[in-house]
């Protein structure tokens, strides 16, 4: 059910506005979940969380929040007493619908939004040879000089005037270069049919903390044919334990497919492994072609927590880069989740 | 038939050849006793461009001598890519003899030829070596001459007079938006107005209705001449009203694509009609190195503008 974009009746406040200066940070976390194209977004106090489902087995979050912002202004729509009680500021209020490739591609309008600066570069090189002579008196003010470092990207402002509206986007490289207005069609969204993989944080089997690097490498590599993914885990041996000649080892992930298996072991070394609870030996499998899902934001993310409780599902926590000074105050994170496969099947 | 003339300007020669061979295949090249034009038709690109150059005679060309039953015009049909070929390769030489300058007295010759019934047309460079004799590069380029008759069925698209004229930004600036907007959809609304301020606006809507992208370009308005702008005084013409035509987006990123050669482009807005962007290689203005035109017809469309 596409929105109507019928202007007469808009609300006195847009249910919420943000805008930022620089739209790599949110691309990045919102390309992160862009292996499905439908995305719900909650809008709440704190930010904004979009979330993706794949084969009503696994879910995407990327939680962007407020203060990835320069500004950011949320109005309840229909703020009651009773909702407000519900729960904490998480308290998703109004669910909506986008397409988020489109939404991507509306960023990366001016092809400005990817992480990496090498793209920026080329893409300024040749503006000031071609147009500079005609073009200068009208584009490059006095301080723009100042500004064409590596600050340049694309600027947003976004809004949301409620149910039925379009999210609009306001984008500009620069004040004096072009803009673009986009008007994303909104889908109303049914928070029944959402899914939603609890885990049981009390009751939590295996946990592991470790450099994005060192899961990426090992997944990247697995071959796109394989099934299934295992992930093992057992209790750290102890060092004066010398009694067994091959000691399990702390964290594999064993792959199998068609063509054979694949194993990787982690060693239990601090500088691989951060943090490593498990207390009893544990193993979950997962289809392939989900996990492998992850790996977009795998790619760009710095750390990944990974856990896994008793009943099997799985959470992979991404620590995505924010762009912000380097104390860790603010953490931007994409989040995965993901029901087991049944072993005895 | 005869033809014969020195190509004194090979770089711009050889930017237009590029340009066109970005474009299309095959084209036809008409030289006339003042200027030589270049034809590239609809048909043989999926993209509607069409493109009708007019380069004078004087800016390419010296000693320049034609001779035919046919008002003394000569037309052919030539593969882009050998005459560019071609070109580059006297190009290449001139560049690396060392007397680019023109001190050197090395000349190119193109001319007219036939070699076993084939018509050619055959470019030929002398250049003094540092031994004082001479020594010489050829290509024959393979053509195949046009009549008369076939000629006056290829017409120039007929046109009103632009509504509104503006210099287009950079073009590698619009290429990401235009790339952008063109995954959206297969329509690209171009909307300009008079101004000023004036503004060249790129609009979609998605396929599926699914997303509205406008992207505002602040932009100059072109005056042609002294009439127009009394023109535009006259109370009469809305300076804020937005000209606009539908068009193909494919067509429009195959237009910058063909920009590999830098160069100032106007863009003419004939309000439903079509779309004529005139390129200019080196030089804005009257003695302009070459202007090339392309037209890009507007989509038949009932929608509201």
């Amino acid at each position: 059910m596409p929105s109507a974009t019928n202007a007469s009746a808009e609300p006195a406040k847009p249910v919420f506005t943000a805008s930022c200066h620089d739209v790599r940070y949110l691309t990045a976390l919102l390309r992160g979940i862009s292996f499905s194209n439908r995305a719900t977004v909650m809008a709440h106090e704190g930010g904004l969380r979009f979330s993706v489902e794949e084969a009503r087995t696994m879910t995407g979050d990327s939680y962007v929040h407020s203060w990835i912002f320069d500004e950011y202004e949320y109005n309840d729509p229909d703020f009651t007493q009773s909702q407000s009680q519900t729960q904490s500021s998480q308290a998703t209020v109004v669910p909506f619908e986008i397409r988020l490739n489109t939404l991507i591609e509306c960023l990366n309008i001016f092809g400005t939004a990817g992480l990496s600066s090498g793209s920026k570069q080329q893409h300024k090189k040749p503006r000031n040879n071609i147009g500079d002579d005609d073009d200068d008196s009208d584009r490059d003010g006095p301080l723009d000089k100042f500004f064409q470092g590596n600050t340049k990207g694309t600027g947003m402002r976004m809004s949301y005037a409620g149910a039925g509206y379009p999210l609009t986007l306001i984008l500009a490289e620069s004040s004096s270069g072009p803009t673009a207005t986009c008007e994303i069609t909104t889908f109303d969204s049914d928070p029944e049919d959402r899914l939603e993989v609890e885990i049981d944080n009390e009751d939590i089997a295996l946990k592991v903390i470790l450099k994005s690097s060192w899961l990426r490498d090992a997944l990247s590599e697995l071959d796109p044919s394989c099934e299934k993914l295992t992930f093992f885990g057992n209790p750290p041996s102890q060092s004066n334990n010398t009694s067994r000649s091959t000691p399990s080892p702390l964290f594999r992930i064993l792959a199998e497919g068609m063509f054979g298996s694949t194993e990787m072991d982690y060693p239990n070394d601090r500088e691989v492994v951060e943090t490593f609870i498990c207390q009893e030996p544990a193993r979950f499998s997962y289809r392939f072609s989900h996990i492998s899902k992850t790996l977009k934001a795998l790619q760009v993310s710095i750390k990944t927590s990974l856990r896994i409780d008793s009943k099997g599902a799985l959470g992979m926590q991404f620590l995505m880069p924010s762009g912000q000074a380097k104390e860790d105050d603010g953490t931007l994170f994409v989040e995965f989740r993901c029901i087991p496969l049944d072993d005895r099947l | 038939m005869r033809f014969r003339a020195c190509v004194e300007n090979v770089p711009t020669f050889c930017k237009i050849m590029q340009v066109i061979d970005r474009l299309q295949k095959k084209c036809i090249i008409q030289f006339k006793p003042d200027v030589m034009r270049i034809i590239c038709l609809s048909d043989a690109n999926e993209a509607g461009i069409q493109v009708w150059s007019e380069i004078k005679v004087s800016t390419l060309f010296n000693e320049y001598r034609i001779q035919s039953n046919a008002d003394n015009i000569i037309s052919m049909n030539i593969a882009s890519a050998s005459l560019l070929h071609a070109l580059q390769g006297i190009q290449n030489a001139l560049a690396t003899s060392g007397t680019g300058s023109g001190l050197g007295g090395e000349e190119v010759l193109m001319k007219l030829a036939k070699k076993n019934d084939q018509a050619l047309l055959n470019f030929a460079l002398t250049t003094p070596t540092r031994t004082g004799r001479l020594q010489s590069l050829t290509y024959d380029v393979r053509i195949e001459v046009l009549r008369a008759l076939d000629m006056t069925k290829i017409n120039e698209p007929l046109c009103p007079d632009a509504d509104t004229l503006v210099l287009l930004p950079s073009l590698p600036t619009l290429r990401s938006p235009v790339e952008r907007l063109r995954a959206l959809s297969s329509t690209l609304f171009v909307r300009a107005n008079i101004g000023p301020p004036t503004k060249l606006l790129l609009e979609v809507t998605g396929d599926e209705n699914e997303v509205k992208v406008k992207v505002e370009f602040g932009v100059k308005y072109v005056q042609i001449n002294r009439q127009e702008e009394e023109d535009a005084e006259a109370p009469g013409k809305d300076k804020e009203r937005l000209y606009s035509v539908p068009i193909v987006a494919k067509s429009f990123v195959k237009f910058l694509n063909c920009h590999i050669v830098n160069g100032h482009v106007i863009a003419a807005i004939c309000h439903r009609h079509c779309l004529i962007l005139y390129f200019y290689i080196g030089s804005a203005g009257a003695d302009a190195g070459g202007v090339l035109t392309f037209y890009i017809p507007s989509l038949v469309d009932d929608g509201p503008m």
